[in-house]
């Protein structure tokens, strides 16, 4: 959100996510890291890996790394007095749980770091986990000074791993729905669409399996979808403007309840912000967001106006014969 | 061994009524389990706890019925009771589609006692986790419970103390919507921070800006720093300073809330007005 509200140098991160600037040469030294799960398997440097149907017979899981021996004696002088541990840990997200998987101190890691098969079965039973590994301190560090960690668990250098169904997978599907199916769902028959929410609005689309759906009345589905004639596509673009304000209202409590700082700029909302900015659709920082989606109606119909400036509604009106 | 699930469509059939039977499958992971059976068991179980609510709400109606704090003790009380019936671990505990059979099929009634704002009044399917499955409300009652279990507390009662503590909202908001809920011990450190007075479990020691405050700034942590690596005493030490720097910089703005913002619990989420649900 920066990028919006700060007006000056585009950050990779709010300033307060990553104030670690002394450090910051040293962030990517685990990214050579590969994670293995089968046995006798290459392990793979992701950061995607695919969750293969039925799961995996047997799991051996480790994690290598080719970088981080080769400098690890260096790396703990360098970093010295602070002590320093590499951490693996699992995340599953159903159901919710993290767990720490491995940890030693930076002075004994090898090569290949084995982390428990059965603790690793539990996470990936889920279609979809992560495993980080990472670089942190040990202990309080309290004289650390700026731009260095001072907290025990404060990570220097890192790397995630997500496990699940393939990536072909879509944030925002589009789901077709006849009028029985509107019913069943509490819907008016002749609903024309609604989104339904899934994930988070404020994560990032690697992050989650699903954002939301787009579910379609049935018969505008069979009109629109794969039409190219410029009244088909006028309507689809005024439909995607209507999509694109509903989407946000869908996740309105997310956005009410945060504040600028807690919103990265990997999450979905900082990326849908970055488009309607480059569409010239006008500023829209939190604030504004809040706003339109709050209170003030003549926010929201500018909010519904932007859409239809990224939606190209006007011009693609204009091609109608 | 098989263990029953209910995908979306299906489940929104039978919750709508045009289905006369759900149409429950079944996926073939784990161990044997007698599911059904223990999924009956536990809706008796159920029973009384919500009976003794329903007998205390008798004749109210709307959100106030759905928002009375007499749930508070319902739930605290319901998320042990899933959470003892349900084995420790298991593929089906991982799978979404046995959740929503759980809470559509076995336990509906008490989905829906717990969520109807009128006899008969229509229940918002996001409770069953149609919509985000997060809101499934079984679901939300055995996670409150394994977030809070203290394995190595020596009696059952003990290790399931810390469920008990805590408003419903505080757990929806501030842990289960939060990446650094996922950490058991760093869960366990902070309810016990908010609710630290076991007689008292739904009062927090904290005004509820300063829990706000709280949370906000344990996110903004939760980037730079892996919680996991915390034990319970390392992290109750970070949230104690957290808090201390959460109510200096609330001090240090100002007083800017009415006074109906500080009656309403901690952890309760400023709700905006809800567009109309579909009828």
């Amino acid at each position: 959100m920066n990028a919006g509200s700060t007006g000056g140098a585009v950050r990779s991160e709010p300033r307060t996510i990553r104030p670690f600037f002394k450090l910051s040469a040293i962030e990517g030294l685990l990214d050579d890291a590969a994670l293995g799960l089968s046995p006798g398997e290459q392990p793979q440097k992701g950061p995607f890996l695919a969750r293969p149907e039925g799961g995996w017979p047997e799991l051996e899981p480790r994690i290598t790394t080719e970088k981080l021996p080769a400098v690890r004696d260096q790396l703990c002088k360098a970093l010295a007095p602070a002590e320093t541990e590499l951490v693996v840990v699992g995340f599953s997200r159903v159901p919710r749980e993290s767990r720490l998987l491995r940890r030693l101190p930076l002075a004994e890691v090898e090569d290949e770091i084995e982390l428990d098969g059965d603790v690793v079965r539990r996470l990936v039973a889920n279609d979809r986990a992560e495993i980080r590994v990472a670089i942190c301190l040990a202990a309080d560090r309290p004289d650390a000074g700026p731009g260095l960690p001072h907290r025990k668990g404060q990570w220097i250098a890192a790397k995630t791993f997500t496990i699940g169904r393939s990536p072909e997978r879509d944030l925002f599907p589009m789901e077709r729905r006849d009028e029985e199916g509107w019913e069943l769902a509490g819907y008016p028959r002749s609903t024309l669409f609604a989104v339904e929410r899934y994930g988070s609005i404020l994560e990032g689309g690697d992050e989650q399996e699903r954002l939301a759906s787009l579910v379609l009345h049935a018969s505008v589905y069979d009109r629109l979808v794969g039409r190219p004639d410029p009244a088909a596509e006028a309507v689809k673009r005024t439909l995607l403007a209507e999509v694109g304000f509903a989407l946000l209202d869908a996740f309105r409590d997310e956005i009410l309840e945060s504040d600028a700082e807690d919103i990265p700029a990997g999450s979905v909302l900082a990326g849908l912000v970055r488009k309607l900015e480059r569409a010239r659709a006008g500023k829209w920082d939190l604030g504004r967001l809040k706003r339109a989606l709050g209170e003030d109606p003549s926010e929201a119909q500018k909010l519904r106006a932007a859409f239809q400036v990224l939606a190209g509604t006007v011009d693609a009106a204009a091609r109608i014969p | 061994m098989p263990y029953p699930i209910l995908d979306r469509n299906a489940a929104r059939a039978w919750l709508a009524g045009s289905a006369e039977e759900p149409a429950v499958r079944s996926n073939d992971r784990g161990p044997r389990f007698p599911w059904e059976e223990v999924a009956r068991r536990l809706a008796l179980e159920l029973e009384a706890p919500l009976a003794e609510v329903e007998r205390e709400l008798a004749g109210r109606t709307g959100p106030g019925r759905v928002r009375h704090a007499s749930w508070q003790r319902f739930e605290a009380e319901a998320a042990i009771l899933v959470h003892k019936a349900l084995p420790g671990t298991h593929e089906a505990l991982a799978e979404e589609a046995f959740w929503l059979w759980l809470a559509c099929v076995p336990l509906r009634a008490i989905v829906e006692r717990r969520y109807r704002r009128e006899e008969g009044g229509r229940i918002d399917p996001a409770n069953f986790g149609l919509g985000n499955f997060a809101e499934n409300f079984v679901y939300r009652l055995w996670l409150r419970a394994d977030c809070a279990l203290d394995e190595a507390a020596p009696t059952e009662e003990e290790r399931y103390a810390l469920a008990r503590r805590g408003q419903s909202d505080f757990w929806r908001s501030h842990v289960f919507r939060q990446r650094y809920g996922a950490a058991r011990a760093f869960v366990r450190a902070f309810v016990r921070s908010v609710y630290p007075d076991a007689a008292k479990p739904s009062e927090p020691a904290l005004p509820i800006e300063v829990v706000r405050e709280l949370a906000k700034r344990l996110r903004r942590i939760f980037s730079n720093l892996l919680v996991d690596v915390l034990d319970e005493k390392d992290a109750a030490a970070l949230i104690r300073e957290e808090a201390r720097k959460a109510q200096a910089q609330l001090a240090a703005r100002g007083p800017k809330r009415a006074s109906s913002e500080e009656a309403r619990p901690a952890g309760a989420a400023r709700r905006p007005p809800s567009p109309s649900p579909p009828p």
